[in-house]
């Protein structure tokens, strides 16, 4: 289902950054930082659903709200159909809303619990000037029929609905301006295995139908799997791997990325995976460790894993490319063989 | 399946209801399982078929609204149901060993880990100040919390999930339990925390010979993990059968359409069979088969006349019109 290689990505981030301050004392001043995202870049090409994984804590999300603004990024640049979206204004920042949207995790606190279903799809129609009365509820009825919902919820309210059909509605609201760009925040998390299904084969209905982008953040490997065509994995606020998405979990080149592999639990009793456990927890991203952020628990770290930060290979490669950012593989030569860089730090 | 030691715990026809504003709500209707010593045994299902509250019933936690209305529950002989409450709180915590899925809510904060261990001591092995806070030392190095002499004094919150969930089965195996209940242990952690987490309740079920009863909705551990495997469905057994059978011949159409719903490793198929429709509340449950209103295979009788549970072999037990000789009168 991938796009055509050598198109022109819909969707750039280049050295993102987001810091959060940790304030302390009468002034409020910031003490430390959190290194939520630390320098992360990737593509995302027309038609295609790149997955974000990782666990939880290693700035999946922040990236997803960073690339819309609903939190100022600290650095780096986000570039969405050539336009800056750092640069937008409040007005202009209306208009980029109009093609990129959201879907969040929890189906339960993303619904306003006094808005009725109609009303809650509808506002974001309304407030663009997109459609009023007559047209306005034809649309919501056209939306509820295109998430496989009746017509007839609009004027329901969030509570009456069960968890997968309150996916549905959050599905319906994101898709009200047409937009070309969707970041699915953990869409299916908090659903049952048979409802998940439901869900995820909606999504990709959607796509193919309206020929629309995903941003897919998850913390299931296996769905990731089933639903992306590329993946990029991260740890620490950092990106550690990404790649198509058959090659990587075929060939996992990052310790990390093998690691997480290897520790998904595998719905097949008789394939007895080799698990590669990992010693201890994540650490701290206000002090992550020195040089690269997995050394301390990576099963074959070496002396400068833990002084000089692994290099970084440059990502306009197009969307073949296999990168990795380890010193197990040299100067980050990746698996492809492409032409990859310099130190960025 | 076949063992020497015979079962260490058999749940016959055990049902729970909730009773509420709206009625009664039958959580757990007529459930029957037997665990054998030192095995794994898993209870799978989805969110409110009531695997959770046949777990609070073994030990009769249950708290208001939730009643048992029929059953038995025999451990070594003896009927947790029919007990009276001073012994079975010698047998909770001590023979029985308890984790659940939230590690963050099931310990006290105001207490240091090393105090909540040795509480377990000083009450069901008669342990001193003393020996009691050696032994946890040794059950903290055990369970991976190193190093055990700075941890031991340290609160809830300076510690990480997976590290809570140590502490947590510290507590349970404490007393070097026969039987661990298990419900949801890994739910709430990352992938890497979780492979930790079970490689270490497998270490410790080998070195102890306990048996597990694990409760989860992730068939991915239940195939790594468990020996033989009950699937529930809306407060029924719908399917119980050893691992390998279940996952490479499922016979009812539940746990046949939840195999194909899942998202497999190197199955990237364009398209995942969804189960059409959602799970019907207790409080409508039909009289017959309560997979019937989502049933690709339903037939006429499905929704009024209940099937029973029924072997097709030694190891292999099916509640399905599809699957019994005689249809319904």
């Amino acid at each position: 289902m991938s796009a055509q290689p050598r198109a022109r990505p819909l969707l750039e981030v280049r050295s993102l950054k987001k810091y959060f301050p940790i304030r302390k004392g009468l002034f409020s001043r910031a003490t430390a930082w959190v290194r939520a995202v630390d320098d992360v870049s990737f593509d995302v090409y027309p038609g295609e659903t790149l997955g974000l994984v990782g666990e939880s804590g290693c700035g999946k999300t922040t990236v997803g709200r960073s690339i819309l603004r609903l939190i100022e990024p600290t650095d780096g640049e986000v570039r969405f159909a050539g336009v800056d979206v750092r640069q937008l204004d409040r007005k202009q920042l209306r208009w980029l809303r109009r093609h990129m949207q959201i879907i969040f995790q929890d189906p339960y606190s993303s619904l306003n619990p006094r808005m009725t279903v109609g009303a809650i799809i509808g506002e974001a129609l309304y407030v663009h000037g997109l459609a009023r009365g007559k047209e306005l509820e034809r649309r919501v009825q056209e939306l509820l029929v295109h998430v496989g919902l009746s017509p007839s919820y609009r004027s329901h309210y969030p509570h009456e609905f069960s968890g997968g059909q309150r996916q549905r509605i959050g599905i319906a609201r994101a898709l009200a301006l047409n937009p070309r760009f969707i970041v699915c925040d953990e869409p299916v998390s908090a659903l049952d295995v048979s409802i998940q299904a439901q869900i995820l084969n909606l999504l990709q209905d959607l796509q193919k139908e309206l020929g629309l982008s995903y941003l897919f953040i998850s913390h299931d490997l296996n769905v990731v799997e089933h639903i992306a065509d590329r993946v990029a994995v991260m740890y620490l606020g950092r990106l550690v791997e990404t790649a198509p998405v058959d090659e990587l979990f075929r060939n996992p080149l990052h310790p990390y990325t093998q690691a997480l592999i290897s520790a998904n639990p595998i719905p097949d009793p008789t394939i007895r995976s080799e698990r590669i456990v990992l010693a201890g927890d994540v650490p701290s991203p206000v002090q992550p460790p020195t040089g690269c952020p997995f050394h301390p628990r990576c099963p074959r770290v070496m002396d400068r894993c833990k002084t000089t930060e692994p290099p970084l290979g440059r990502i306009d490669q197009g969307q073949d490319a296999h990168m990795v950012w380890c010193h197990l593989y040299g100067d980050a030569r990746p698996a492809s063989g492409a032409e990859v860089g310099q130190h960025s730090s | 399946m076949p063992t020497l030691s015979g079962p260490l715990l058999t749940i016959s026809d055990l049902r729970v209801s909730f009773f509420t504003d709206r009625g009664e709500a039958p959580a757990v209707r007529g459930v029957s399982l037997t665990i054998p010593a030192g095995q794994t045994v898993a209870l799978v299902g989805e969110s409110g078929c009531g695997k959770s509250t046949v777990a609070l019933a073994i030990t009769r936690l249950l708290s208001d609204p939730g009643r048992i209305l029929g059953g038995q529950v025999v451990f070594k002989g003896r009927d947790l149901i029919s007990l009276p409450e001073p012994a079975l709180r010698a047998i909770r915590g001590k023979e029985i060993g308890m984790i659940f899925q939230e590690p963050m809510t099931s310990l006290n904060p105001v207490f240091t880990i090393g105090e909540q261990i040795a509480e377990v001591l000083y009450v069901h092995a008669g342990l001193s100040k003393r020996a009691a806070r050696l032994e946890v030392l040794r059950l903290l190095e055990k369970v991976g919390i190193v190093p055990a002499a700075r941890r031991i004094d340290q609160y809830p919150h300076e510690l990480s999930g997976g590290m809570k969930q140590r502490v947590m089965i510290a507590m349970a195996l404490a007393c070097q339990p026969d039987l661990l209940i298990a419900d949801e242990p890994t739910t709430a952690l990352d992938v890497t925390v979780q492979a930790q987490i079970l490689e270490l309740l497998y270490a410790l079920q080998q070195e102890l010979h306990m048996a597990i009863l694990l409760i989860t909705h992730n068939l991915g551990v239940v195939a790594q993990f468990a020996q033989a495997v009950h699937v529930m469905y809306a407060g029924k057994i719908v399917e119980q059968a050893d691992v390998h059978s279940l996952f490479q011949h499922p016979l009812h159409p539940y746990t046949r359409a939840l195999l194909k719903a899942l998202p497999r490793p190197g199955h990237r198929a364009e398209r995942l069979a969804a189960i059409a429709g959602t799970v019907p509340t207790p409080f409508q449950y039909p009289p017959g088969c309560a997979f019937a209103s989502r049933c690709p295979d339903v037939r006429g009788h499905c929704p009024t006349a209940e099937p029973p549970l029924t072997a097709t072999d030694p190891s292999h037990k099916v509640a399905c019109w599809l699957h019994e000789r005689s249809v319904p009168p």
